[in-house]
Order: structure tokens, then C-alpha cells, then sequence
């Protein structure tokens, strides 16, 4: 069943003092099933955070609509409306600066339950309840942000994100400025969370190493566009599009037998969103770009069921023969080399 | 011993003498009422000519105190108390002394994380490569525009000429780290050090950058430190792998034989933190607390899943195990184990 849905959203932001528009986003749809993890990548500038804002109403869009839950978002009915208000939270990048200094988290993580109307003593049950579901001890809850860790205030986040059990959870690159092993940890609470509560979630990150195991359906964007979207596995292990090739391409993995393929590097960077040219975004860095290219964007054709490109070139870029991705080799890899040496007591 | 002999064994050591030798280095801060908290704790690193290699560590591991401790730029009221610093054999200790024989830029230069902040936003690019040249190389400042429009054509960047009177702001992250790696290896220094210099970039623009540095390294037979909280970029851009934490060296392998084996067992976790079994990751980092109140003697043994009775009461110390490698650790990931 469908929880939400987008479409054609438009943004532009107005230059001050210029009559050029920023083109933030250009016509995207897609849709969020109930309790799937559905993840929007891509370079920064690509439009992924302006989605998450749009849907949360923290911006208004120029044009398109948001549907949640069967009907449209409006004016009238955002996310501050009694109907929906918990049903859609947002956990933002800096877990620092989304907390206030001088309270103690906790304080922070039942704040939403206030506006939903619960007295003390249920809001107290609540909070217990998700303070073991996200794994912190109540004394560590009581302290202030400064004394906790990036890593744990982040799960804080998470938790007052979930206290309110939501539908849906936008999560914008929740992961991206945390070491690498806080953002595992991270990476685990929401997948943990998940299967006990059905969230669905947005999860917005260019982490394509993250996302490749947490989301259920991935969407690529470029340049305020939807450049391929579906299942993760498909799109992991076949990608259609030049750009979504090109992306994964770069992606570094800790072993150095799994070298970066040479297909499709992208060359140069991601050209500025004023005044964009009619046509595909890509064109300027693409390797099989065709004059027709430039014309006009390419129209969606789906190469497999669900699985929707925008590309004319798509069928270049098929490999029938591959059976892993480059993640599935380096995970088959990386369990050998963490089985070495494993303490017995859970060996 | 002659006189004679003592010259040609010096001149010896100079010609075979690390790029950087790092040896000792103890950076400390003093606590009111407390002893000194120990920042970097005896770190010992040798650089080759020619060698590029990984420093990784989390927040806090003391990475970026290592690389202003080597600029001479300690923050914050920090001391180093002990160690030796030489760069080719000659011993030095504080950089921007003018009358000392290593000067930052010209034979150690320096990659931030941020390269817009770096850049100083009232002049042009041109003129800011153009100043460090003639600076150090002494050049006029014709000869020394020419060498910095050759220095932007080598990182890469698009109609070199126009650029030079580009602004800053003009330019995007990428642009800027180019720009930035320009002017650190316009004076074709000995060493180079990369301080997370490509952890704000998108992935495509990050490989872009390292390629180059990767190229422009071994072109021109500098050495480079490359300093990351990422452990991927040390498997594809580096010679040999350190691991730094909590201001120790815990870890220091050749680079192949690190990624197939790693000994120490914070290596493995941070490597778990890449893995997709959480079964597997949980094993490694799901370690019962120790006993309030105490202090191991591994800096480790908080988080450590094969800690043992004598890591919480003996330290272990940096042992070599061959083969290049080095690892503090009682009880390490070893074959058969």
C-alpha cells in the first residue's frame, strides 16, 4: 500500500537580485510503501535534500503534489495539522546542532509527545519504551548533548524521531558526519527499528555503501531529476543508467582486489543549477550522449518491471552475465577476514 | 674512528635517511589538578621517498594533532614533551622558525579538509600560487605565473590562463582542492600531507582528487602522508597502513598484507563497520563493560572482544612481528588463531 507519494514536484528558488531561478528540482516523482526503506542518492546539488524538506513542508514547492496517506498535503493539511501531526518526523545530518544545549536529551526526545496531547506518566512509559529499543541507559539519556558522543546523540535523534511511532521517518544523510563505525551502528538501530515498528523510511545519503543494505528501493537523482529508479538489488547489480554506473563506479571499498572499474567514470563536475539547458542533465559529462540528448529529457522506459529509467541509451548499459555486485564480493570478503580470530565466547 | 669515516657514513644515512622520521613524538596538555592528559602517545613513523602512506584513526585519535605537530602548529596549549622529528636525517622541531632547515610549504606542504578556508578569499587564485613560488623558489614574477599556469594545467583544471584571475568563491569544492593541491606541490616539496583533504567532496570528485595526488606523487618522486577516518581510500591509494588510536599506534602493515590479515583487533573493527553481517559486527563490537571504575592498561580494552585479565593490568607494547609490520596488541589476530 502506498504511504506517499510524489509527483512532478517542482522547486525553484528565486536569485536575489536576478531574475535567474535556481532549478532545485525539476519534476520528480516516486512513491514510499508502507514500512519499506526507500533511499534518495546522488552528488550534492543533486536536489535529495529539497525532496526531504518538501515532504516534511519545511519548504513549499513551486508545483507537484505530496500525497500521504491517500490524500494531498496542503496548507491545510501539513505535517503540523492534529491529523498528521508525529505521523512523518525528520532526523537531520548534525545530530550536535539539532538538539538543545541545555537540556538534557531526554527532555529533547518527549518534547513531540507534548504536542500529541499525552500526560506525564504515559509520556514517561513511551520514553522507556524507546530508550530500549535504541539501546541507552536511562542515566545517559539525562545528560546534556555536549557530554554524549556524535554517534550516540545521533541514536538520540533516532529515538525522538520514533517516539511518536511515525509512519514515515525522512532521514537526510543521517550517517555522513559520523566515523565510520558510529555510522554502522546507526545503520543497524534504524534496521533494527524497523522490523519492530513497520517505519517506512526516507532515507537520504550519497553513501551508496550505506544504502546498499539498508534500503529496499533506491532512487538516483541528478540535478533536481530522477535519473533510475528500483529495487535496490536490481539497480546495484545492473544499473541503467550512465550516471547511477558512474556513481557506483566511485565508490571506494576497504580491500584493494576490488579495485574501481574504469567503465563510465564521470568526468568533471556536477554543473550549476541556474538556467539549465532543456534536456537531459547529464549531457554535459556523459559518455554516450547523443544529440537528441540535448533536445529535450528522455522519457521513462522501464528495461525491467519497476525497475524505471530515464535514458535513451539504457539498453547499452545491460550486463546479462553478471551474477554479484561489487558490495556482494567485498561482503563475501570481509566475513572471511572478520571470522579470523573471533573471541570464542561467541564463536 | 676517522674524521673521514664519520663524513661518509653521515652522507650515507642522508641518502638512505626516511623522507619523515617520526620518533617518540609525545604531545601532552596539562590538566588542572590531574595529570597530563597524553594526546599522542610515543609515535614512531618512517616515509619514504616516494611511498604514500595511510594514517587512519576515528575522531579524537589524535590524527590532525600528528600533522600540526609536524607544522609546528600544536593547538591549544598542547606541549611536545619528548621525540624527534627529522625530515631527510636532518632533526627539526619547529617549523615556521625561519632559521629552520625545513620550511613548511616548500619541503613539507599541507592539504586541509576544507579547501575554501584555506584559500584567501581577497586574491585571485593566480596570485596565491604565484606569492607561494616566489616565496620560496625566488622566481620573477613572470617565470614564477608561468610555472603556476602549469601547476593548474597539472592538477587538472579547465582553461588554465582564465583561471588564474578566478576568485575563490568562483570556484566549486572540487575546483578549490585542485587549486589547493596546486600550490602545495608547486614548490615540489619532499612531502605532502593529505589531512582528510577529500572528505567534504562527492565520491566522483573525491576519486578525481586522489587519482591526481596518487599521479602527481609518483611522478615526481615526493613522499605523501595520507591521513583518513575513511579505511577504503588506504586500501586503493596507499603503500602501507597505520592505525592510530587514542594517540597510539596500534597497527602498521604493508598495505595487502594489512586488508587480507589485519592483526590488531581495532583494525578488524574498523573494518566491520564496513561489513554487512551484523551478526558478525555485533560479535566484534558488542564487548561486556569492565568493572566500574577501572583503567586498562590497553587503551583498547573498553571495546576490545578478545580482551583478556592481563590487558586490563599490563600494556602492551609496539612489537614487530615481521614482514614489516608492527602491532601493540597481547593477543593479536595471528595465522592459525
Amino acid at each position: 500500500m502506498t504511504l506517499l507519494s510524489v509527483q512532478d514536484l517542482v522547486k525553484h528558488f528565486p536569485v536575489s537580485g536576478s531574475s535567474k531561478l535556481v532549478k532545485a528540482l525539476n519534476g520528480v516523482t516516486f512513491e514510499i510503501e508502507r514500512g519499506e526503506t526507500f533511499s534518495l542518492v546522488g552528488e550534492s546539488g543533486s536536489g535529495k535534500t529539497t525532496v526531504g524538506r518538501a515532504v516534511v513542508g519545511l519548504i513549499e514547492a513551486t508545483s507537484g503534489a505530496i500525497v500521504f496517506d491517500g490524500k494531498p498535503m496542503s496548507w491545510k493539511r501539513n505535517i503540523r495539522s492534529p491529523e498528521l501531526r508525529g505521523r512523518i518526523q525528520f532526523v537531520f545530518q548534525e545530530p550536535g546542532e539539532s538538539f538543545n544545549p541545555r537540556e538534557p536529551v531526554a527532555a529533547a526526545m518527549i518534547e513531540p509527545l507534548k504536542y500529541l496531547g499525552m500526560n506525564r506518566s504515559d509520556r514517561d512509559r513511551r520514553l522507556a519504551e524507546v530508550l530500549e529499543l535504541i539501546r541507552m541507559p536511562m542515566a545517559t539519556a539525562m545528560k546534556l548533548p555536549d557530554d554524549l558522543s556524535p554517534g550516540m546523540l545521533q541514536r538520540a535523534a533516532v529515538g525522538r524521531a520514533i517516539i511518536t511511532r511515525p509512519d514515515l521517518v525522512v532521514l537526510d544523510e543521517p550517517t555522513s558526519a559520523l566515523d565510520p563505525t558510529a555510522r554502522a551502528e546507526i545503520v543497524d538501530l534504524l534496521i533494527s527499528v524497523q522490523k519492530k515498528m513497520e517505519t517506512a523510511y526516507l532515507f537520504i545519503s550519497h553513501d551508496l555503501s550505506t544504502v546498499r543494505f539498508l534500503t529496499d528501493r533506491i532512487c538516483v537523482m541528478y540535478l533536481g531529476s530522477v535519473m533510475e529508479t528500483g529495487p535496490a538489488e536490481k539497480v546495484f547489480l545492473d544499473p541503467r543508467h550512465p550516471y547511477s554506473v558512474g556513481l557506483m563506479a566511485s565508490v571506494l571499498l576497504p580491500h584493494p582486489s576490488l579495485k574501481t572499474p574504469e567503465r563510465m567514470k564521470l568526468e568533471g563536475e556536477i554543473p550549476s543549477p541556474l538556467d539549465l539547458p532543456p534536456g537531459c542533465p547529464l549531457a554535459s559529462r556523459c559518455p554516450l550522449v547523443e544529440p537528441a540528448c540535448r533536445e529535450r529529457m528522455p522519457l521513462p522506459e522501464y528495461p525491467q518491471p519497476k525497475h524505471l529509467v530515464h535514458c535513451i541509451n539504457h539498453h547499452k548499459l545491460e550486463r546479462a552475465d553478471v551474477v554479484s555486485d561489487r558490495f556482494e564480493t567485498f561482503h563475501t570478503l570481509s566475513d572471511r577476514i572478520l571470522r579470523q580470530g573471533l573471541p570464542e565466547r561467541v564463536a | 674512528m676517522t674524521y673521514q669515516d664519520k663524513t661518509d657514513t653521515t652522507e650515507a644515512q642522508a641518502v638512505a635517511a626516511p623522507v619523515l622520521e617520526l620518533e617518540g613524538i609525545t604531545v601532552a596538555y596539562p590538566r588542572y589538578g590531574e595529570s597530563d592528559h597524553v594526546a599522542l602517545d610515543a609515535v614512531d613513523l618512517k616515509i619514504r621517498r616516494g611511498e604514500i602512506v595511510g594514517l587512519v584513526g576515528e575522531t579524537g585519535a589524535g590524527k590532525t594533532l600528528l600533522t600540526r605537530t609536524v607544522m609546528g602548529a600544536i593547538p591549544g596549549g598542547g606541549e611536545h614533551t619528548s621525540g624527534a622529528m627529522r625530515y631527510n636525517g636532518t632533526p627539526f622541531t619547529d617549523l615556521p622558525d625561519d632559521k629552520s632547515p625545513v620550511r613548511p610549504a616548500k619541503d613539507i606542504a599541507l592539504i586541509v579538509s576544507n579547501p575554501r578556508r584555506e584559500l584567501n578569499p581577497v586574491l585571485t587564485v593566480g596570485q596565491q600560487i604565484v606569492n607561494v613560488i616566489r616565496h620560496h623558489l625566488g622566481l620573477s614574477e613572470k617565470e614564477a605565473r608561468a610555472r603556476a599556469v602549469d601547476m593548474l594545467r597539472a592538477v587538472a583544471i579547465p582553461d588554465p590562463e582564465s583561471r588564474m584571475d578566478a576568485w575563490p568563491h568562483e570556484l566549486s569544492g572540487g575546483m578549490a582542492q585542485r587549486v589547493v593541491i596546486a600550490i602545495a606541490l608547486s614548490c615540489d616539496p619532499g612531502l605532502v600531507i593529505s589531512d582528510d583533504a577529500t572528505s567534504a567532496l562527492d565520491v566522483t570528485v573525491q576519486l578525481q582528487v586522489l587519482n591526481l595526488m596518487k599521479e602527481m606523487v609518483a611522478g615526481s618522486e615526493t613522499a605523501a602522508l595520507i591521513i583518513t577516518r575513511d579505511i577504503a581510500i588506504t586500501a586503493h591509494y596507499c603503500d602501507r597502513v597505520v592505525i592510530l588510536y587514542k594517540g597510539e599506534v596500534v597497527e602498521e602493515a604493508p598495505r595487502d598484507a594489512f586488508f587480507d590479515r589485519p592483526h590488531h583487533p581495532y583494525s578488524i573493527n574498523l573494518l566491520a563497520a564496513f561489513a554487512h553481517s551484523p551478526a558478525l559486527r555485533e560479535a566484534w563490537w558488542d564487548v561486556p563493560p569492565l568493572a566500574d571504575g577501572t583503567r586498562p592498561a590497553c587503551r583498547f580494552a573498553d571495546r576490545c572482544a578478545r580482551r583478556q585479565p592481563r590487558c586490563v593490568s599490563e600494556a602492551p607494547a609496539l612489537r614487530d612481528c615481521g614482514a614489516g609490520r608492527r602491532v601493540r596488541c597481547h593477543y593479536p589476530v595471528e595465522a592459525g588463531t
